[in-house]
C-alpha cells in the first residue's frame, strides 16, 4: 500500500514535469480559440432617479466583459447591461466596435444574451464550449476578462474554493448556487468566462467588499437554466415553491405531528401566497419527497452522493414544469402535483431595472410605489420612526398581511415646495392610506379619488398617522399646471400600466 | 401695617437663606457624587451587566438632602458622596429618582455644608456662576450666560421638560455640576458639548418642584396628558376645521386609550386654550415666567398628577371648557414599557426557550442603528404601538431565542417571533404565561405569530430534567424571575364638565 502511494506520487510529479515542459505551447495553443471567443462590452447607462422619478440620472459610462455563444449571440451578466442606453461590443485584439442590443436578460439570476446586427462582427470567431460538470474543490480555473476597464485580455488563474448558495446582489433578494474562486474579480470582469480544461463553466459575476482575492461566478447549473428559460423566446425566471420550513429533527415535534419513525422530511411552517405552492400546501404539512427523492428531517437531499437542500429541485425546474411532493398529512401521505408558474409577487421588492419608476405629482406631492430602488437611496435614513415602516412593510407585508387588497403600496417620496404644500414636508416616507376617504390601493388610485373632493377640500390620511394633509382643492389644479413648469417636469404621473386606468 | 408686614416678610426672607447666601462662594453646598451602578443586561435577563463608575455633583438642598441629576444614579448599586478634594466618603441613599425629570433627591449626612437656595426666575441672556472641582479639590468656577429656554427632550429618555441652554467658558467633566445666579441654585448640567461650549442645565423650577412632590409621599412622577398633537398651521386644514382666521390652536391627532384625556379630546378636536392659557398653532403658549413656551410645559413643568386644569376645545364649530384631571406618567401601563430604569425583566427559561415581554431597552440595546438592525416587526410595534394595548396591562410577550439543547433540536434558529398561545391558551402577558406554567407544570407548547399552524413543541417526559442542564450548561442560576404586580385597573376616570 505504501509503496503503491509512493509509486503514485512520482506519477504525479512526472506528469506536473511534463505539463510544465509543454506550458507555454499548451496554454496558447489552447487558449487561442477562447480569446477569440472573449468580448468587451461598452456600456452607457442611465440609472432611474427615484428620488425624481421624472427623469434618469446623467449618463455614465462603463465596461464589462462578455464571451459569444452558439447562435452568434453575446453572454454577459445582466448587471453590465442594465439600465443601458446604448451597447458596444468589441472583439479581442479587434479594433472596430459594434453596436449591441439585449436579447435576454434574467436579472434574478444576473445573466443577459446580447445580438449584433452586424453579422461581421462574428467573422472567424468561435462560440465558447460550455463544460458538462462542475469543476470541483480545489480545480484551477482561469477567469478572462476585462478588468479595471483595461482594453487588453487580462487572464487570472484561481482555484475554487466553494460551491454553495449565495445571495445574487443584483436583484439583492435572489439565491442560487454560486462557485467562489480565490482570483480577484473586479469591475469590468464581470460577464467573463471561468474556463475549466478549456471550456466555460462559469461567469464572473461578483465581489465581497472587504475581502481580497474572493470572485463570486455563477456557475454552469444556472447558465444552463437561464439558457433552457429562453429556449421558447421570452425569460420567465425561476419558479419558486414559496415554503417556510421547520426541520423535524425533534422528537417532541415529530410525535404531535404523528410523523412514524424512519420519515424524514420538513414541516411546513407558512405558504406565501405568491408562490407556488399557495393553495397546495399549508401549515403542518411535512413534504416528505419531491421528484421521487426523501427528503431528510433537516431539508436535504442526497443526489449524485452529494447533499442538496430540497429546494435545489425546484431550482432545477422552468415555470409551468411540475414538482411532484410527497406530503405527510392528516397521518397519511399524500402525493401532491405543483405545477411552477411565473412569479408574479409584487411584494418581493425586488430591485427593478430596465423600467421607469412610476409617479404621481398632486398638489406638489410626489407619490411613487414602495420599491427597492426607493429605499436605496435614503441609505441611513432607514434608521428614523417614519422610514422604519417602509422596512417592515418590505419585509413583512405578505407576513402580517399588510398586503391584503393592495397593489402597491403608495408612499409620499417628495415635495416640491409651492405655497400649496408649505407645511406638507412632515409626512415624507409614510404610507398613504386614502385619498378624500378612497383607500390607495395602487398609485392610479389617487387619480380617481382626487376627482371629488371633500367639501372643497383634498384630504390625504396616511398609515398610522392621525394628522392628515388637507389641501384646497381649488388651488391644486393650477398649482400643480404651476409647479410642472416651474420644475421641469414633463408630465403629472407615469403608470407602467396605463390599463390601471378605468 | 400691610407694608410693615410686607418688609418683615422679605426679611424673614432674607434672614432664612442667609446661610445659603454667600454670594461670593455659593459652592459650600457642593458635593462630589460617586457612583456604582450596575445593570441588568437587557439582552440576557438573568445576566447583570459589568459595573461601572460614574462621578458627579449634587447640591445640598437641606440639612441631609442632596439634589443631583437622575441619570448620575441610575441602576446605583453604591452611591457616596464626599467634600471636594475631601477623602472621606459617606454612604449616600436615594429617597426619590425620577427618570422623567432627571432629577434624585439624596439623603446623606451633611455636616459643614451650606444649604443652596433656589434661584427666582431667570430670563434668557441671564449671567450664571458654574462651579466644579479638579482632583485636588481646587474649585474651579466659570461664567455662563443663558442662551435660550425652551422645552428639550431630556439626554436618555423621552419626555421633554423645561432646560436652560448655556454657554459657559469653563469646561465642564461631570454632569450635575451646579449653576448659579445671586448665590442660587439655577440649576444642574445634563449635557455638554464641548465643541459648542453649550450645556443643557435642568432648571431650578424643574427641580424645586421635584423636591416638594417628593417630600410628599407617595411622590407619583410627572403629570402627563395621554395626548398627541400636531401643529394647525396650513391655511386650508384652518378652513377644513372651520377655525377662525388667527393663530391660535392644535390639533389633537389621538389619546391614549384609559389616560386623562381619552374620553374628553378626540382625533379632530382643537385646543385653543391649555389650563388657562391660549395655545398658538405651533403649540406655543406665553409662560408668565419663561415667556413663550411649549404647552408640554404646562403639564410637565407646572403641574403635578392628580391636578385639575380646564382646557378649551373646538369641536364641530363649537368652542367649549372641559376638566382634564392629569395622569401620572406609568410605565406599567404600556404595551411596549419604555424601561429606562434597566429593571429586570420578566423571564422565564423553559426547555431552551427563553420568553420574556418586548420593551424599549431590549430593542435599544442593538446599538445606534437599533431601528434598522433590529427584528422589523418588533421595532414597528414599539414605534406605531407603544402606548396603546388592546386592553389596560397587555403585553407583547417574546420567544426571544432558543438556547441549543438536545430539546429544542430543530428550533436553534428561532428568535424575536411574537407568541400569541402557550400550551394551546392564549397570553398577552409573562403573567399569564407564568400562570399557565404553575397549572399545567410546564411549557410543552408555544404558538407564535409567524407559524400560527405549527406550534413549537417541547417533550414533556425529559422537560424537567432539560431545565436543569440547560441551567448547568449555560449558567443560568434562576431560570425565571417574575415580578411582584399589582394588577392594573381603570385610570382615574375623568368626565367633561
Amino acid at each position: 500500500m505504501h509503496n503503491r502511494m509512493k509509486y503514485l506520487q512520482h506519477v504525479v510529479l512526472a506528469v506536473l514535469s511534463l505539463s510544465l515542459a509543454f506550458l507555454p505551447d499548451t496554454s496558447h495553443a489552447g487558449l487561442t480559440r477562447e480569446r477569440q471567443s472573449v468580448v468587451k462590452i461598452y456600456v452607457t447607462v442611465q440609472q432611474e432617479d427615484f428620488q425624481q422619478p421624472w427623469q434618469s440620472r446623467p449618463p455614465a459610462s462603463g465596461s464589462g466583459s462578455g464571451f459569444i455563444i452558439k447562435g452568434r449571440r453575446i453572454m454577459t451578466n445582466a448587471h453590465v447591461v442594465s439600465d443601458a442606453r446604448f451597447i458596444e461590443v468589441q472583439r479581442e485584439g479587434e479594433a472596430r466596435k459594434v453596436p449591441a442590443t439585449v436579447a435576454f436578460i434574467g436579472h434574478d439570476c444576473d445573466i443577459a444574451v446580447l445580438q449584433v446586427k452586424d453579422e461581421s462582427f462574428f467573422d472567424h470567431a468561435a462560440p465558447v464550449t460550455f463544460g458538462t460538470t462542475l469543476p470541483v474543490l480545489n480545480d484551477s480555473v482561469l477567469v478572462l476578462g476585462y478588468p479595471m476597464g483595461g482594453d487588453r485580455l487580462s487572464l487570472t488563474k484561481g482555484v475554487v474554493s466553494r460551491i454553495d448558495y449565495s445571495l445574487y446582489t443584483h436583484s439583492t433578494v435572489d439565491s442560487h448556487l454560486a462557485m467562489q474562486v480565490d482570483a480577484a474579480i473586479n469591475p469590468g470582469n464581470s460577464g467573463g468566462p471561468v474556463l475549466f480544461n478549456g471550456k466555460v463553466v462559469a461567469i464572473a459575476f461578483q465581489g465581497i467588499m472587504g475581502a481580497q482575492n474572493l470572485g463570486y461566478t455563477i456557475p454552469l447549473p444556472v447558465i444552463e437554466h437561464f439558457l433552457k428559460d429562453i429556449e421558447d423566446g421570452a425569460y420567465d425566471g425561476y419558479p419558486e415553491l414559496g415554503v417556510e420550513h421547520l426541520e423535524t429533527s425533534n422528537p417532541a415535534l415529530r410525535s404531535d405531528l404523528g410523523l412514524p419513525p424512519g420519515l424524514g422530511g420538513v414541516a411546513v411552517v407558512y405558504v406565501d401566497p405568491f408562490g407556488a405552492a399557495a393553495g397546495l400546501l399549508k401549515p403542518r404539512d411535512v413534504l416528505v419527497s419531491i421528484d421521487g427523492h426523501p427528503i431528510a428531517q433537516d431539508g436535504s437531499v442526497t443526489l449524485d452522493n452529494n447533499s442538496v437542500e430540497y429546494t435545489e429541485f425546484v431550482e432545477r425546474k422552468q415555470c409551468n414544469e411540475r414538482i411532484f411532493l410527497t406530503l405527510w398529512r392528516n397521518q397519511k401521505t399524500e402525493a401532491v402535483v405543483v405545477p411552477l408558474k411565473r412569479r408574479q409577487d409584487p411584494f418581493i421588492f425586488r430591485q427593478s431595472y430596465d423600467r421607469k419608476p412610476e409617479y404621481l405629482i398632486a398638489g406638489g406631492l410626489v407619490f411613487s410605489p414602495l420599491s427597492r430602488g426607493y429605499m436605496a437611496t435614503l441609505g441611513n435614513e432607514l434608521n428614523t420612526p417614519a422610514a422604519q415602516r417602509l422596512l417592515y412593510t418590505s419585509q413583512y407585508a405578505k407576513l402580517d398581511h399588510l398586503h391584503k387588497g393592495r397593489k402597491q403600496f403608495v408612499i409620499l417620496t417628495g415635495r416640491l415646495p409651492h405655497p400649496i404644500n408649505t407645511y406638507c414636508s412632515s409626512h415624507l416616507n409614510q404610507i398613504l392610506a386614502s385619498v378624500n376617504g378612497v383607500s390607495i390601493l395602487q398609485l392610479s388610485d389617487i387619480q380617481n379619488a382626487l376627482k371629488k373632493t371633500s367639501a372643497g377640500f383634498h384630504i390625504f390620511r396616511f398609515e398610522g398617522n392621525d394628522n392628515p394633509l388637507i389641501l384646497d382643492a381649488r388651488l391644486m389644479d393650477q398649482a400643480d399646471t404651476d409647479i410642472l413648469s416651474q420644475y421641469n417636469i414633463p408630465a403629472s404621473h407615469y403608470f407602467e400600466n396605463e390599463e390601471h386606468l378605468p | 401695617m400691610k407694608q410693615a408686614l410686607i418688609a418683615l416678610f422679605i426679611i424673614v426672607i432674607c434672614v432664612a437663606q442667609a446661610p445659603a447666601s454667600d454670594t461670593n462662594n455659593p459652592a459650600g453646598c457642593v458635593v462630589e457624587v460617586l457612583v456604582t451602578a450596575q445593570r441588568f443586561d437587557a439582552l440576557i435577563p438573568w445576566k447583570k451587566g459589568r459595573p461601572e463608575s460614574r462621578a458627579g455633583y449634587a447640591v445640598v438642598i437641606a440639612e441631609g438632602r442632596l439634589i443631583t441629576t437622575e441619570d448620575l444614579v441610575r441602576n446605583a448599586v453604591l452611591v457616596e458622596i464626599r467634600r471636594p478634594g475631601g477623602a472621606v466618603k459617606a454612604k449616600a441613599s436615594i429617597v426619590v429618582a425620577d427618570p422623567r425629570v432627571n432629577a434624585a433627591l439624596l439623603s446623606a449626612p451633611t455636616d459643614g455644608l451650606l444649604p443652596v437656595g433656589w434661584s427666582a426666575t431667570v430670563k434668557t441672556g441671564a449671567k450664571i456662576q458654574l462651579a466644579q472641582f479638579d482632583e485636588s479639590g481646587q474649585q474651579q468656577n466659570g461664567d455662563g450666560r443663558i442662551t435660550g429656554i425652551e422645552v428639550a427632550t431630556l439626554p436618555s429618555v423621552a419626555q421633554s421638560i423645561l432646560t436652560f441652554e448655556v454657554l459657559t467658558d469653563l469646561k465642564l467633566a461631570r454632569i450635575g455640576t451646579p449653576a448659579f445666579h445671586d448665590g442660587n441654585l439655577v440649576g444642574l448640567v445634563m449635557q455638554y458639548n464641548e465643541g459648542s461650549q453649550t450645556s443643557q442645565v435642568l432648571p431650578s423650577a424643574i427641580l424645586r418642584r421635584f423636591v416638594e412632590a417628593a417630600d410628599h409621599p407617595p411622590y407619583r412622577g410627572v403629570a402627563v396628558a395621554g395626548l398627541l398633537w400636531a401643529p394647525l398651521l396650513e391655511p386650508a386644514k384652518r378652513q377644513y376645521y372651520g377655525l377662525p382666521d388667527d393663530d391660535k390652536g392644535v390639533l389633537v391627532l389621538r389619546t391614549i386609550p384609559g389616560s386623562c384625556t381619552s374620553g374628553v379630546l378626540q382625533s379632530g378636536d382643537v385646543i385653543l386654550s391649555w389650563d388657562g392659557q391660549s395655545v398658538d398653532s405651533q403649540g406655543y403658549y406665553n409662560d408668565p415666567d419663561f415667556g413663550r413656551l411649549m404647552m408640554v410645559h404646562q403639564i410637565s413643568g407646572r403641574r403635578h398628577p392628580g391636578e385639575t386644569i380646564t382646557v378649551t376645545r373646538w369641536r364641530n364649530q363649537k368652542k367649549e371648557d372641559v376638566q382634564v384631571i392629569l395622569d401620572a406618567y406609568d410605565d406599567s401601563r404600556a404595551l411596549v414599557p419604555m424601561n429606562v430604569e434597566g429593571k429586570q425583566a420578566e423571564y422565564l427559561v423553559e426547555g431552551g426557550l427563553i420568553l420574556r415581554e418586548l420593551s424599549a431597552d431590549y430593542l435599544l440595546a442593538n446599538g445606534a442603528q437599533w431601528i434598522m438592525r433590529g427584528n422589523p416587526r418588533l421595532v414597528n410595534l414599539f414605534l406605531t404601538r407603544a402606548q396603546a394595548p388592546e386592553k389596560p396591562g397587555d403585553r407583547i410577550v417574546i420567544l426571544s431565542r432558543v438556547l441549543p439543547h438536545p430539546i429544542t433540536a430543530g428550533y436553534q434558529n428561532i428568535r424575536d417571533e411574537v407568541i400569541t398561545r402557550v400550551n394551546g391558551k392564549p397570553i398577552s402577558t409573562m403573567q399569564d404565561v407564568f400562570a399557565i406554567r404553575d397549572k399545567d407544570g410546564g411549557i410543552t407548547r408555544v404558538t407564535t405569530q409567524t407559524a400560527s399552524g405549527i406550534d413549537i413543541v417541547l417533550d414533556k417526559a425529559s422537560l424537567n430534567e432539560s431545565n436543569r442542564q440547560i441551567s448547568t450548561l449555560y449558567g443560568i442560576t434562576r431560570l425565571e424571575h417574575r415580578n411582584l404586580r399589582t394588577p392594573v385597573g381603570p385610570l382615574i376616570s375623568t368626565t367633561p364638565r
